[in-house]
């Protein structure tokens, strides 16, 4: 009898030690983080050139997860405007998007007109080619690098009502991390 | 035995700062449709969970029976129970891709008026291990059952478990009846709510737990038993949270106390188990399939 209990306090301590050390019940985790930056300018002269640099270790989701990243890719982006001097509008808006060194040109996206108060309430969706996609899914590939970047906008040959013209706008990245579980 | 129940009251508390502690679980964010869809594998889950480990046999002492377990449960988490289709309800936004829910691993997004609007993602369980701890005394063949703990303080969280069941041995008016046949109804409440000072964080749960089963059993030379038995169940959480809104999608929701009832998707389940009794000691395993299905392992003293 004694040794029945022996054999059955055995059984388990052993069956505890299994559940303990090989179920796991967690699964990959993933996060989708929004970075946004803001574009602010006074307008001098008849074109808007404005940037922002931004870092991954701007935003809480990337630091809180920084030292259990496996990966990190991008998912979308969209410009909106904030604000904007009575009917401010133009031709050939460029938004880049650089690596941190801001001149490695990561995309380029170009409307023929730009009209800012479109934008107000209605989120203009960047749409970038495939490539496009790689190359900040390439810059982005190892997880425990703080990637920076530089938003860049322009609009050419700009037209306005009032004396003090301004743009306030932002432009939001959204990508996805993958946290190990 | 304390330590047992403290710490599944302490996953309780850590499972809830985990939703803030964890990036992007902020499931605070969601309008009360959404959130009622994103916790609902939730309330489906404390359903099956306090409907498991009620019984190792159907043989109910004629005299005066005591018994206390201790029973683990491994819970799994079906496909089915990760994801929710969102529907937001904003002008504009339509056609957004499934999300997860509380227990799943990929959140959704869409594009809304001020900009992403990005749902939390979940835990990424596969399976939910917990456990739980009961007392149960027994005459003239019927058993009471009881789960207890008093509402108490685990750092910002105040948590407090009651159950109460009773289980009349039906075959002890049936003599010849070759196995032993049993009724049991139970109902189980878990309380839980945050005390913090933290005006967003505030979240309440009541979880309300009923369930009725008939079983049968049969023991093999006074050790071996084998039991199966038919459960009916449902559940259902009232909860009560503060919807943090900062973007202002929802003006006239957001940033202020909302009441969400979430009736699980509980209803039928289906056990079968063995046990082995050694002296006072019984070991019991056994097998749900129900709408988690669950594999429980118990450990009773049984007088």
């Amino acid at each position: 009898m004694k040794l029945l209990y022996k054999i059955f306090f055995g059984l388990i301590i052993i069956a505890s030690f299994f559940l303990s050390n090989s179920c796991d019940p967690f699964e990959d985790f993933y996060v989708n983080l929004a970075m946004d930056t803001e574009l602010n300018t006074p307008i001098a002269g008849d074109s808007i050139n404005i940037g922002s640099n931004f870092c991954l270790s701007d935003f809480d989701d990337y630091k809180d997860n920084k030292d259990k990243l496996e990966e990190i890719r991008y998912l979308s982006s969209a410009y909106l405007t904030i604000s904007a001097t009575q009917d401010l509008q133009g031709n050939n808006m460029v938004l880049n998007l650089y690596e941190g060194d801001g001149s490695t040109l990561l995309f380029q996206y170009t409307l023929p007109t730009f009209r800012a108060a479109d934008y107000i309430n209605k989120p203009l969706e960047i749409k970038i080619t495939q490539q496009e996609i790689n190359n900040i899914n390439q810059y982005l590939s190892d997880p425990d690098v703080n990637n920076c970047f530089r938003a860049q906008l322009r609009v050419s040959n700009v037209q306005y009502q009032g004396t003090q013209p301004y743009l306030n706008a932002k432009v939001e990245f959204l990508t996805e991390i993958k946290v190990k579980p | 035995m304390k330590n047992i129940l403290s710490t599944f009251l302490l996953f309780l508390s850590i499972f809830y700062y985990q939703c803030f502690a964890q990036s992007n679980i902020k499931f605070n964010s969601l309008p009360p449709t959404e959130t009622s869809q994103y916790f609902q594998p939730l309330a489906t889950y404390l359903g099956t969970y306090f409907s498991t480990g009620n019984y190792y046999t159907a043989d109910v002492s004629s005299t005066f029976g005591f018994r206390f377990s201790i029973i683990g449960m491994w819970s799994v988490v079906p496909d089915n129970q990760k994801t929710f289709n969102p529907e937001p309800g904003l002008p504009g936004v339509t056609d957004v891709a499934p999300t997860a829910t509380v227990f799943g691993t990929k959140a959704s997004y869409f594009l809304g008026n001020e900009g992403y609007f990005v749902y939390p993602t979940g835990l990424s369980l596969k399976a939910v291990p917990l456990g739980i701890y009961q007392f149960a005394g027994s005459l003239f063949n019927t058993e009471l059952m009881l789960r207890f703990f008093p509402n108490s303080k685990f750092g910002d969280a105040k948590v407090g478990v009651f159950g109460i069941g009773v289980k009349h041995e039906i075959s002890s008016h049936i003599p010849l009846l070759p196995v032993n046949v049993a009724v049991q109804i139970l109902y189980n409440q878990l309380n839980f709510e945050y005390t913090g000072n933290e005006t967003d964080k505030y979240g309440k749960l009541t979880s309300k737990n009923f369930a009725i089963n008939a079983h049968a059993s049969k023991t093999f030379l006074e050790m071996f038993t084998v039991y199966t038995g038919l459960q009916y169940e449902s559940s259902s959480s009232d909860f009560t949270y503060y919807f943090d809104d900062p973007d202002n999608f929802y003006p006239t929701l957001g940033n202020r106390i909302q009441d969400v009832k979430i009736d699980g998707d509980n209803h039928f389940r289906y056990t079968l188990g063995g046990a082995i009794k050694l002296g006072f000691f019984v070991i019991n395993t056994d097998m749900n399939i129900a709408s988690f299905t669950t594999y429980s392992l118990g450990l009773s003293l049984d007088f």
